[in-house]
């Protein structure tokens, strides 16, 4: 989930999915999974519409 | 002012967690934040309270106080409309709490999810209460704060945003939990949706904190997670190894629970110190254990709060910061102590009233501890509710039931009144529980005495049992037993109409009720053996543990009884299948060091006492024997320690002054302590006295004579001469005719045995111990012998006594045995006059142990002459 920057400070791959990992990072890792969850579902929900589109087409 | 050691200080409230789970986690390495949170800090283990139930534990921790005085006594508490029940609120606490305290100082607190604080109190600082983390609703629909969740009201949208609502984990929240998931009926296992509420739960409290920790400024938080304990509530079953009769396929969905709970714990943990500076005091704690091993209940006893049957005593504290000590261990901690801590990290006052102490070995420098004589009644600002809305609920449940009884109002349905009635008794019961936890065994009497006059339920019976042993009052004690045993045959005679399915349906303590025999013969045991009859006790103990097999409490007693029977070997043996069992049991290490100690194994002795005080710090009587032992080896400086550590925790235990004055006479020069433990023995007690007492022929004289052949030294002037009705002498000392008036002679009887009759017992001065040997004897019998001493032969043969002579006798005895009862000071050991002629072995025996010094017991038995029971009615 983590990997080391070339500063050595950690950056977090968040998965859409949640981790345990991310709950423990409390209000940060809450809002950091939520966003990236929100962004997932958007990003879905756009591909279902451009796709319906394209079937309408 | 006492010195301010913390600028900050957490608490993290972890429930039930308990270091057997956790050290070979740590071990492990799989609880690192942990493991370098010790290594930084002090550690060790804390005991709880009885009943070990966690709104009155956490509310006992954030005040100091127990349940009587803090107000809180259980899970639930009656709407004060009498319309139904609702979880304890913080209106019914009764005393300040530590953040009221701080608040009334100035500083600034955030409190997070503690028991029980809804609704929220207006203090300095933020507040969430411990309703906040609970998903009421389908996450489609609107899921709203009760009211009183969150002070001020201007955090509450930013705080509802940190929430975690159970459905929305996924699979990769529950895997780590739940590896077979996939393979699971989840729409069956109701378990799987617990367990996620849990998680979520934990991590809506963890959410919160943490923000609160970045984006407050605070002085003093306290969180509190209940997922540990509620994780095991929910798995401790299945966690491993497997037992038998636990489902192969459970085992394997949910094996995994109780420890990725921990680990769980362990990650929340590094966060939360990563956000705390190195000003800050940590402590982390939690308010009892939980049985993990074999020592797991494979069923409950069916009562309110059953699972709490899972509790052990024994929970954690560790604690980290600037002047508290790196990587040592302290002992001795009771939740009780937490509130007098925070108080002295602070440099505050002690309130004189509180039930705990500070943990100041936990300190790097010695500190000065002030007290204030109750913060309670102390004025000013304390951000505690208005008094409108601080109530007592019982107080207006009363209410309504009178406004009920006068008709102004309905009744409530029958179940519901019947379910307020029951919690009623039950939390009464709980803060009784709670007194005689605490030795406060008179004002736990007079609740259990109500209550099971009321309900005739055995388990407060057996609690009362137990309060009036503590209390030294046996013959109520003896009065209970026979009416449990009564009830027993009342349960016997329904449970023969039933069939077995009928008798495990029974609404109320069915299990109680199937234990019922076992359960009065070991009370009765216990009372014999404080009746100082440890044969019998021990007959009964052993009849007890053919029925029930490894059981702890009995496997105790039998060895407590041999070690007063002097009975080493045996007791040892007794001590180490305790051990087998549960190898943390202090009271089986120190009973196993006592056998040992006792036949001069003095190095083995004291690793038992070691780990005994290790485990429970509070048993003086272990640091008396550590003393003891140290004493005989002659390391008389670490003896000092030990007798000091043992008058600490008791006082008025004179027997470890004196080895104190002899260690500072003879060994290390300190006249002042000397003179201070003589001091106090000379003013307490001036030395021990043996007496043989009960009615003028009762046998006393026997009695006398087979304590002077046994070797103890009897005090006797033998001014009255042996003859036809004492043949062999009455061992009567002149002055003690004139007790009621003067006793100027008695420390003439210290260390002696004397002749003293009943009547005259209740003139004895309390600045002595007395162990007394009470001779029982028939009344008829006693009249009989006295009336032919009188030489009325004649009115024996005719059964002619004087008329009321017998009742006044009566009177007498219970008279006496009342004073008897009432005095600290002294023991007794009651002895049947026919079964010394019966059976003087066993009385010998008795004897013996309740002297606890040897005796010839040959001689002793010889002096027993059948033909002297001649006067015996035929």
């Amino acid at each position: 989930m983590k990997k080391e920057k070339e500063s050595g400070v950690k950056e977090y791959e968040i998965p859409a999915l949640g981790s345990l990992g991310l709950l423990a990072l409390g209000d940060v890792g809450l809002k950091m999974w939520r966003e990236k969850r929100e962004a997932e579902e958007a990003k879905e929900k756009k591909e279902s519409e451009n796709s319906n589109s394209k079937d309408d087409e | 002012m006492s010195k301010r050691i913390a600028k900050k200080v957490l608490v993290i409230g972890w429930d039930a967690a308990d270091w057997k789970i956790m050290t070979p986690l740590i071990q492990k390495g799989k609880m690192p934040a942990l493991a370098k949170f010790i290594s930084e800090g002090v550690h060790g283990t804390i005991k709880t309270l009885d009943p070990p139930l966690s709104p009155m534990l956490w509310t006992s921790m954030a005040t100091g106080y127990r349940a009587d005085k803090h107000g809180i006594t259980g899970f639930v508490e009656p709407l004060a409309d009498n319309s139904g029940m609702r979880p304890v609120t913080s209106t019914s606490r009764k005393t300040r709490a530590i953040w009221n305290i701080l608040h009334s100082e100035g500083m600034k607190s955030n409190v997070v999810s503690w028991w029980p604080t809804n609704p929220t109190e207006p203090i300095n600082g933020v507040m969430v209460s411990n309703h906040y983390q609970v998903a009421n609703k389908p996450m489609k629909e609107e899921w709203e704060m009760p009211d009183g969740t969150i002070h001020p009201e201007s955090m509450k949208d930013i705080l509802a945003e940190q929430r975690v609502h159970p459905e929305e984990l996924t699979g990769a929240h529950l895997l780590p939990f739940m590896p077979h998931l996939k393979d699971m009926d989840v729409d069956k296992e109701v378990k799987v949706t617990h367990i996620a509420k849990v998680i979520a739960n934990a991590a809506s409290v963890h959410a919160a904190s943490t923000y609160l920790q970045r984006e407050t400024e605070w002085d003093f938080m306290a969180v509190y997670h209940d997922a540990i304990d509620h994780f095991c509530h929910a798995a401790m079953k299945f966690h491993p190894p497997m037992r038998p009769g636990i489902p192969e396929d459970m085992y394997k969905n949910y094996k995994n629970v109780v420890e990725a709970g921990y680990l769980f714990h362990d990650m929340m943990l590094e966060r939360t110190l990563s956000l705390v500076d190195d000003d800050t005091t940590v402590i982390i704690v939690s308010d009892h254990g939980f049985h993990s091993d074999h020592l797991r209940p494979r069923f409950f006893v069916k009562e309110p709060a059953a699972p709490a049957q899972e509790h052990s005593p024994f929970g954690m504290i560790c604690m980290r910061g600037p002047g508290i000590k790196k990587g040592e261990k302290i002992y001795g901690a009771s939740i009780l102590d937490l509130t007098p801590t925070i108080l002295s990290l602070y440099g505050l006052p002690i309130g004189e009233t509180m039930e705990g102490k500070p943990l100041v070995q936990a300190f790097k420098e010695e500190v000065t501890i002030d007290t204030i004589p109750d913060w309670e009644k102390v004025e000013g600002d304390f951000g505690t509710h208005p008094t409108d809305l601080q109530d007592d609920p019982w107080a207006a449940q009363e209410a309504m039931q009178q406004l009920i009884e006068l008709g102004y109002i309905d009744a409530p349905g029958d179940d519901i009144a019947q379910r307020i009635e029951d919690i009623k008794y039950e939390s009464r019961f709980y803060v009784a529980r709670n007194l005689l936890d605490a030795g406060k065994h008179e004002k736990a009497i007079d609740a259990l005495e109500e209550i099971y006059a009321d309900t005739k339920e055995v388990r407060y019976g057996q609690k009362l049992a137990y309060a009036y042993i503590g209390t030294k009052k046996f013959k109520k004690c003896k009065a209970l037993i026979e009416s449990l045993k009564e009830k027993q045959s009342e349960i016997e005679s329904e449970n023969a109409k039933l069939t077995p399915e009928e008798i495990l349906k029974k609404k109320k303590g069915f299990l109680r009720d199937v234990e019922l025999p076992n359960y009065i013969d070991f009370v009765e045991g216990l009372l014999l053996m404080h009746l100082n009859r440890p044969v019998k006790a021990l007959k009964l103990f052993q009849k007890v543990q053919e029925n029930t097999p490894g059981s702890i409490d009995v496997l105790l007693n039998i060895g407590k009884v041999c070690l007063m029977r002097q009975k080493w070997v045996e007791a040892q043996d007794a001590f180490i299948q305790v051990l087998s069992i549960d190898e943390s049991n202090s009271f089986a290490h120190h009973g196993l060091g006592v056998s040992l100690l006792r036949r001069d194994m003095l190095e083995e002795a004291l690793d038992e006492f070691f780990i005994a005080v290790e485990l429970n710090f509070s048993m003086a009587n272990a640091h008396y024997h550590i003393g003891e032992a140290l004493m005989r080896l002659e390391k008389y400086e670490d003896a000092g320690h030990a007798f000091e550590t043992a008058v600490t925790l008791a006082p008025g235990m004179t027997k470890a002054r004196k080895w104190l004055v002899e260690i500072y006479e003879k060994y290390i020069s300190n006249p002042v302590k000397a003179d201070e433990h003589n001091k106090f023995i000379n003013d307490q007690i001036k030395g021990e006295i043996i007496i043989v007492s009960g009615l003028p022929r009762s046998g006393t004289s026997m009695m006398m004579q087979i304590l002077d052949k046994g070797g103890y030294e009897v005090l006797t002037d033998k001014l009255r001469e042996a003859d036809s009705n004492n043949p062999k002498g009455y061992y009567e000392y002149e002055p003690v005719k004139k007790l009621m008036v003067d006793k100027s002679w008695l420390p003439e009887a210290k260390g002696k045995t004397i002749k003293i009759i009943a009547q005259l017992l209740p003139f004895l001065p309390s600045n002595y111990d007395y162990k007394i040997i009470f001779m029982e004897r028939e009344m008829s019998e006693v009249l009989q012998s006295q009336q032919i001493m009188l030489g009325k032969e004649k009115d024996v043969k005719s059964k002619a006594f004087p008329l009321g002579l017998n009742d006044a006798f009566q009177k007498q005895l219970v008279k006496v045995e009342a004073w008897i009862e009432s005095q600290p000071n002294v023991q007794q050991l009651r002895v049947q006059y026919s079964n010394v002629i019966s059976n003087p072995e066993e009385e010998v025996d008795n004897i013996i142990s309740f002297l606890g010094k040897e005796g010839d017991k040959e001689n002793m038995m010889e002096v027993v002459d059948r033909d002297l029971y001649r006067n015996r009615s035929k």
